[in-house]
């Protein structure tokens, strides 16, 4: 009895200590669950899935690293239509469009900063700064757009988010590139190394001479300018700009970090991961959507699971903590 | 010498009461400046709209104080409109009952919101956001795709009745307040929520038990939410699940916020908190008359909350 | 061979205005009084001294942490005064901390070349280099570590390794250990004594703070000792004996001696039986009689605030039972323990003994609030009076009673929080550090409202780093040391400092 007790806890302990293998068993599960559906498996629906995963993955590169430092980023649905509106705008005023996309993506980057600063240098709580930015940058481009959508992109801009070359979407491409750019930076730069440390322990960065709140402003830019990435690439797959495309952004992308391992109590979480989430997120919309099921349903079991995840890693690091607690006094005991 | 020490004390009670003095100026700027503000038509209507805000704003505040947020009272909102509109044309049940089940539905929610804050200890911005979004799933799921128009007579009497030319909702936002007033400012439960609030650990240290007061906050600030559904559904007349929404808890929030409440706990004033929400609904009147772009309504909250968020955090660097 | 390395003559700090951050001169109240202190090359210098004798100050300024006041710091005879740590480690002085300054979520490479990681190509760190060089490293202590582990799953001994190796990278000549054997095993201390002979072989000079005379004796080539802010003396390692160690650490001379009135009764009131504050802790057992005071000694990390709040409920324990008034006290809360009339004074007052954001009013009758309010309205009425009766009887100086706590001093604090205790009336005290950062007058004060309160039949039990204090006010006491219990005095001849210091540390 104790011994089966104990090898159960040992799985349970090894699927969720180690994230990439949870990440792994829950897009096997996602996926062999939706195996079930017709249609899942079809070469053409799981570009299609990719496709949508990446306007999940490219924030959650920002929305990371955020969470890292024991912070969050819930701006992503105001800077994913905000940029994109910008962008269109400025287009049909009759700027050239590659200056367009550039200023599009200097609103992200700006956006981002201003909640940095807001976060760092003033001292407002990550989860509120975040929120409302987002929604004044929904409010402005309700206002842009006068509440509705607003179309104008140049043909060849369509093409990206809805085209493929050589079979794989360029979206997917996007993602790759992007994921990619953001791993490396998190895991193989100096930068990243400093990230890690300032999500565990403060004080050693300020001791080494470093800014932790300049790296909190460098981080929330850098997730503004992903925001603004993914704005266009959806904008561009969707080939307008609504104010409300952007709205399920905000939790799918904090549920893609948590879903790939990231804690809200900071210190871990890889973009790799994040992105494995994304993709087991937009896999199971995309497999409800098959099974027929309304978008508000989707919610209901993406909120159900989001709570879900997050508890069970909470009271995780709570009994790791108490355990660590005990350990102390037995040490200090010892001495 | 008195002379000094009255003037101390004027300050101080301006200080405390900032928003209501923000209010008067607002007003005054208005009737000032803006064509028709100053109307007893528009005041009237003023107030109106501010009834239902005003309620959800003293609900927000009972989360706040204790330093948590609920960013899911505008679903709320939208499953007890539509259950509202199920009960009463399709179980064709008495007004009554109608309103003290949508209550419960508003508590039931809020209880599950507190028990994952309290008992799972998960920060109440995500547990809020994903409950947000299992209540619209909800929501969607039980109205079926349909809304529920032209509800009957002896239910929209509820609300719908007029003393001194106002609507009767005006004067339930006051009761609500004046009760509220009293649980925060005068009970014991009110001074344990603001000790929480200020600093927790001491709190607990002097025997306040934590989790159980968050937990009734929680189911207050749920019923109370659900309580302002039902007079906005009658008020449209229209039971609807996206009544609410997301703008509807970014409202509460900002009216609370603009009404002095801070957002790390421990600070709140009902009265302010009632001008944060009158503040709000002239900021939208101006809009109105103006007949500037609705949109820029969201946008201008937007930039009050951020000004008010970041007098807060400046003020309690000092803390 | 006995080349000096580092100098300080006549180093001074004084306390420093909280608000202002500036140093309050000319106070008789100084954290370091005329402090000198020498290291030789190559030698290890323990430091030794109660709670608060002034040690982490004095090598905080050496560590360039804080600035002295005044003094002189000589580094290779130069005079020297750094702006923060990292200017001290540049100069090759490097500070181990209790707390390590490291991070556990990153590898052990990564942490040893936190802010100087080596970059290559495209930006991206030569992670092979980092491997490989600090394996280097760690091996040249005598040490072999993989450096791609975590470094949370590293013991603290191991952890402690990659601290001092990095340390060592930058050429340190100098190196602070503090309390570095506070969570090691046996074995592990075995190692870090040979890694430390080995540095000494070096070159390389340690100051090592401790309170554990058996390693002193062991490591040590001199020991200093402090003493409430002074430097008291040096002995050699030839004329080292424990005797002489704990008179130079207690022997101060008291001028103000309180003298208690009360006289303690029979009838046991609180009783613990073989209470485990953790899992691996040892069983404790106490007794604390009606109109008794009885004291807790020990340094800081032995436990008493632990069994204390274990005792009051705010602490889950591992075993054991709590006896009040002849019934056990299961499932204790501090709510529970306040309804029952146990109260307990917080160590850290600014913390979780007072809300400083709140007025004086509100904290005087925050624990009281059921008992003073039984009908869940606030009564303003009943509320003047009894904040009233509690200003007068703690003679706590406001100007206005809805004033904030953190504009009041911290003697007048401590008073609001000691009047918070006795707001609900209670039969039990249990005083963490009751007079803690407050000046000399005040002391007396609550000393004597502990004496008064005892001769009216409560029971005290008091936790406290200053032993004339403890001497001064309880009946007996009791002493713990590393988890334990390892004593208790009740006559009062065996009631003296130098005995009681001597027990502490394990003599």
């Amino acid at each position: 009895m104790q011994k089966s007790v104990l090898k159960t806890k040992e799985f349970f302990r090894a699927v969720s200590g180690r994230p990439l293998v949870r990440t792994l068993v829950i897009i096997a599960a996602v996926c062999a669950a939706a195996a079930l559906i017709p249609n899942f498996l079809k070469f053409s629906n799981l570009m299609n899935v990719l496709r949508q995963a990446s306007v999940i993955a490219i924030p959650a590169i920002g929305v990371t690293m955020a969470m890292i430092t024991k912070g969050i980023d819930l701006s992503t649905s105001g800077v994913i239509v905000f940029a994109p509106m910008c962008v269109v705008v400025l287009y049909r005023g009759g700027v050239p469009f590659f200056l367009c996309a550039l200023c599009g993506i200097l609103i992200g980057i700006l956006a981002g900063l201003l909640n940095g600063i807001l976060i760092a240098r003033v001292g407002v709580l990550p989860f509120i700064a975040t929120y409302v930015s987002g929604t004044i940058m929904l409010g402005l481009t309700m206002v842009i757009g006068n509440g509705g959508s607003v179309t104008g992109f140049p043909k060849g801009f369509t093409q990206i988010g809805n085209g493929s070359v050589l079979g794989i979407p360029w979206s997917n491409l996007i993602m790759l590139v992007c994921v990619a750019a953001g791993a490396l930076f998190l895991a193989k730069t100096k930068h990243g190394n400093r990230i890690y440390a300032l999500g565990n322990n403060e004080a050693v960065i300020r001791m080494e001479g470093l800014s932790p709140e300049k790296l909190l402003i460098a981080i929330y830019g850098i997730g503004g300018f992903f925001s603004a990435i993914a704005g266009l690439l959806l904008s561009s797959q969707l080939s307008t700009v609504h104010p409300t495309q952007g709205n399920s952004y905000q939790l799918d992308c904090v549920a893609a970090c948590i879903l790939g391992g990231t804690s809200m109590l900071g210190g871990s979480g890889t973009v790799v991961n994040s992105a494995l989430g994304a993709v087991g997120i937009a896999a199971m919309r995309n497999a409800l959507n098959l099974l027929g099921l309304h978008p508000y349903v989707q919610n209901l079991v993406l909120g159900s699971l989001i709570i879900f995840i997050v508890a069970v890693n909470v009271l995780l690091k709570r009994r790791e903590r108490r355990q660590q607690e005990s350990f102390h006094i037995r040490r200090a005991e010892n001495g | 010498m008195s002379s000094s020490r009255n003037k101390n004390v004027v300050l101080s009670a301006v200080k405390q009461n900032a928003p209501i003095v923000y209010l008067i100026i607002f007003v005054a700027i208005g009737c000032l400046f803006v064509p028709n503000f100053g109307s007893k038509a528009n005041f009237l209507n003023i107030l109106r709209q501010a009834a239902a805000p005003a309620v959800s704003c003293i609900a927000m505040t009972f989360i706040l104080i204790t330093g948590n947020i609920d960013l899911s009272t505008g679903y709320i909102v939208s499953l007890v409109s539509i259950s509202c509109g199920i009960m009463v044309k399709t179980l064709e049940l008495p007004p009554y009952l109608v309103i003290l089940l949508c209550l419960l539905i508003g508590c039931a929610a809020g209880a599950a919101n507190g028990l994952f804050v309290t008992v799972c200890e998960i920060p109440s911005f995500i547990v809020t956001l994903g409950s947000g979004m299992i209540l619209t799933g909800l929501a969607q799921l039980v109205s079926q795709n349909t809304s529920y128009h032209d509800l009957p007579d002896n239910f929209r009497a509820f609300a719908k009745a007029e003393i001194f030319s106002l609507p009767i909702t005006v004067f339930y936002a006051l009761l609500v307040a004046l009760l509220a007033w009293i649980i925060l400012h005068r009970a014991v439960f009110g001074r344990e929520l603001r000790a929480l609030g200020l600093n927790a650990q001491a709190s607990r240290m002097a025997g306040i038990k934590e989790k159980k007061s968050v937990f009734i906050t929680f189911v207050i600030s749920g019923g109370l939410t659900a309580f302002c559904s039902i007079l906005m559904t009658i008020r449209v007349n229209c039971a609807q699940p996206d009544l609410g929404g997301s703008n509807f808890s970014f409202e509460a929030i900002t009216a609370a916020v603009i009404g002095g409440t801070s957002l790390l706990g421990g600070r709140v004033n009902i009265p302010c908190c009632v001008a944060g929400a009158l503040i709000i609904k002239c900021i939208e009147s101006w809009i109105n008359i103006l007949n500037l772009n609705y949109y820029l309504y969201q946008a201008i909250l937007g930039i009050a909350i951020l000004i008010a968020l970041i007098a807060d955090a400046l003020k309690n660097r000092e803390r | 061979m006995r080349e000096k390395i580092l100098e300080l003559d006549h180093i001074t700090k004084y306390i420093f205005n909280v608000s202002t951050g500036r140093p309050i001169r000319g106070t008789d109240v100084k954290i370091l009084d005329d402090v000198h202190f020498d290291l030789y090359k190559g030698e290890v210098h323990a430091l030794l001294g109660e709670n608060g004798a002034g040690k982490s100050t004095l090598m905080k300024i050496i560590g360039g942490i804080i600035p002295c006041d005044e003094g002189v710091m000589k580094l290779d005879g130069k005079e020297i005064q750094f702006r923060n740590s990292r200017e001290a480690r540049a100069k090759g002085i490097a500070f181990v901390h209790q707390e390590l300054n490291l991070c556990t979520n990153i590898d052990v490479a990564h942490n040893f070349y936190l802010a100087n990681e080596p970059t290559g190509k495209f930006g991206l760190m030569k992670e092979k280099e980092m491997y490989e060089k600090s394996a280097e490293a760690i091996r040249a202590l005598g040490f072999e570590l993989d450096t791609h582990t975590k470094l949370g799953r590293l013991s603290t001994a191991q952890q402690q390794i990659v601290e001092i190796s990095k340390a060592l990278s930058y050429d340190s000549k100098i190196i602070i250990m503090d309390e570095p054997t506070a969570s090691l095993t046996k074995k592990e201390i075995e190692m870090l004594f040979s890694l430390i002979h080995d540095l000494k072989k070096r070159g390389i000079s340690i100051i090592y703070i401790s309170h554990r005379l058996d390693e002193i004796q062991q490591i040590g080539d001199r020991m200093t000792v402090m003493r409430d802010g002074c430097y008291i003396g040096t002995m050699e390692r030839a004329h080292y004996s424990d005797e002489q160690a704990v008179n130079m650490m207690a022997g101060r001379v008291t001028n103000n001696i309180f003298e208690k009135e009360h006289i303690p009764g029979d009838e046991i009131v609180l009783e613990i039986k073989d209470l485990k504050i953790g899992e691996a802790a040892e069983p404790l057992s106490l007794t604390v009689k009606k109109g008794e005071v009885v004291g807790l000694c020990g340094l800081v990390g032995a436990g008493r605030t632990e069994l204390a709040r274990t005792i009051y409920g705010a602490r889950p324990d591992a075993g054991g039972e709590v006896w009040y008034q002849d019934e056990l006290y299961r499932k204790r809360s501090p709510g529970k323990s306040i309804q029952k009339g146990i109260v307990y004074l917080s160590e850290d007052r600014k913390i979780d003994g007072l809300i400083t954001a709140a007025g004086v009013s509100e904290n005087l009758v925050l624990s009281a609030l059921h008992q003073l309010f039984p009908g869940g309205l606030v009564s303003r009425r009943r509320q003047k009076e009894r904040v009233g009766q509690l200003i007068g009887e703690f003679n706590i100086k406001c100007m206005d009673r809805d004033q904030l706590v953190s504009t009041l001093s911290g003697g007048n604090q401590q008073k609001v929080s000691l009047g918070k205790c006795f707001a609900v009336e209670p039969k039990v005290l249990i005083l963490d550090e009751p007079t803690r950062g407050i000046d000399i007058n005040t002391k007396f004060e609550i000393y004597h409202l502990i004496d008064q309160a005892a001769k009216q039949g409560l029971s005290v039990l008091v936790i406290s780093s200053e032993m004339a204090e403890l001497i001064g006010m309880s009946d007996r006491i009791y002493i713990m040391r590393g988890g334990t219990i390892t004593g208790m005095v009740s006559d009062e001849e065996e009631m003296t400092q130098e005995n009681l210091v001597a027990k502490i540390i394990g003599v």
